[in-house]
């Protein structure tokens, strides 16, 4: 499986339901071995089982959206401990897991899968032309 | 030999069909279409030279040619008063095939394909059955990087 943004995602950008730039857009690493998001049929953050999450980011901060390309700082995810993950998941945060419309599952990166070893686990965007991904 | 003219109007669920401007045939669109088969039919019968029919208002005469076109236009006038009474099945229908790619639809009304398109796009049922629809959209390959507790 390729990195690939959620349908749900796709939608709430050309439905206005998603404001790159103006939502809180968090991340979350995945434990597979819980739950493997399907982009295709897993809408907003409650369709993700709660065990699945290993941890969650602040809000990805300096986001922009030139061209359809999102774009932000890279995000550190401070003492990260639990079980190995396989995907980061990027996500607009309303606060309640029913709203909360996914957006993009990584599950192909440099340093996935990942074992959390306690210490701070640091998410480096992509610098090429897809940067985090491109509608 | 003077041409005939004939009209096709919907009311409804209703076709009427005109012959220089008087009323002939007031059909559901079902019985438009049975109509328009049993004529057909007669005009293919090598038995038959001519199609006699009862209207219900005239007795019509008519040449083999002329009850093979007015079979012909009673079935599809029927079938596109079918297409609109029935738009909301034939739009979700439509939507499964949009879902799984074809270059087609069910309807020919652009108002019943636009029903299809949202379905096939909006429905949350259809979409967890058929998730087959690929996103020209690209993600990037980030890295990770952890450090040491």
């Amino acid at each position: 499986m390729a990195n690939a943004l959620f349908d749900i995602g796709r939608e709430g950008f050309l439905g206005g339901d998603i404001d790159w730039d103006a939502n809180n857009i968090k991340i979350n690493f995945i434990d597979h071995a819980d739950d493997n998001p399907n982009v295709a049929t897993d809408d907003f953050l409650d369709d993700i089982a709660g065990a699945a999450i290993v941890a969650t980011s602040g809000n990805l901060a300096n986001k922009t959206k030139t061209s359809g390309v999102s774009d932000a700082d890279d995000i550190t995810v401070s003492t990260v401990s639990g079980d190995q993950f396989e995907s980061v998941l990027i996500y607009k945060d309303t606060g309640t897991g029913s709203t909360s419309n996914l957006i993009a599952k990584i599950d192909t990166a440099t340093g996935l899968p990942c074992t959390p070893n306690g210490g701070n686990i640091t998410v480096q965007w992509d610098s090429g032309a897809n940067k985090i991904f491109k509608l | 030999m003077a041409t005939a003219k004939l009209d096709f109007k919907k009311q409804g669920e209703h076709v009427l069909v005109a012959l220089d401007g008087e009323l002939m045939f007031d059909l559901h669109w079902q019985a438009a279409v049975e109509k328009g088969e049993q004529l057909l039919a007669d005009a293919r019968n090598p038995a038959l030279e001519r199609v006699v029919t009862n209207t219900g208002r005239v007795l019509m005469d008519l040449e083999k040619s002329a009850a093979r076109d007015l079979g012909t236009a009673l079935i599809a006038a029927g079938r596109l008063i079918e297409e609109i009474t029935k738009a909301e099945a034939v739009a979700l229908d439509s939507a499964i095939l949009v879902r799984a790619g074809c270059p087609f639809t069910l309807a020919m009304h652009p108002k019943i394909v636009e029903m299809a398109n949202l379905e096939a796009s909006h429905n949350r049922a259809l979409r967890r059955a058929m998730p087959s629809i690929q996103s020209q959209s690209a993600v990037g390959v980030p890295g990770l990087i952890q450090e040491t507790a």
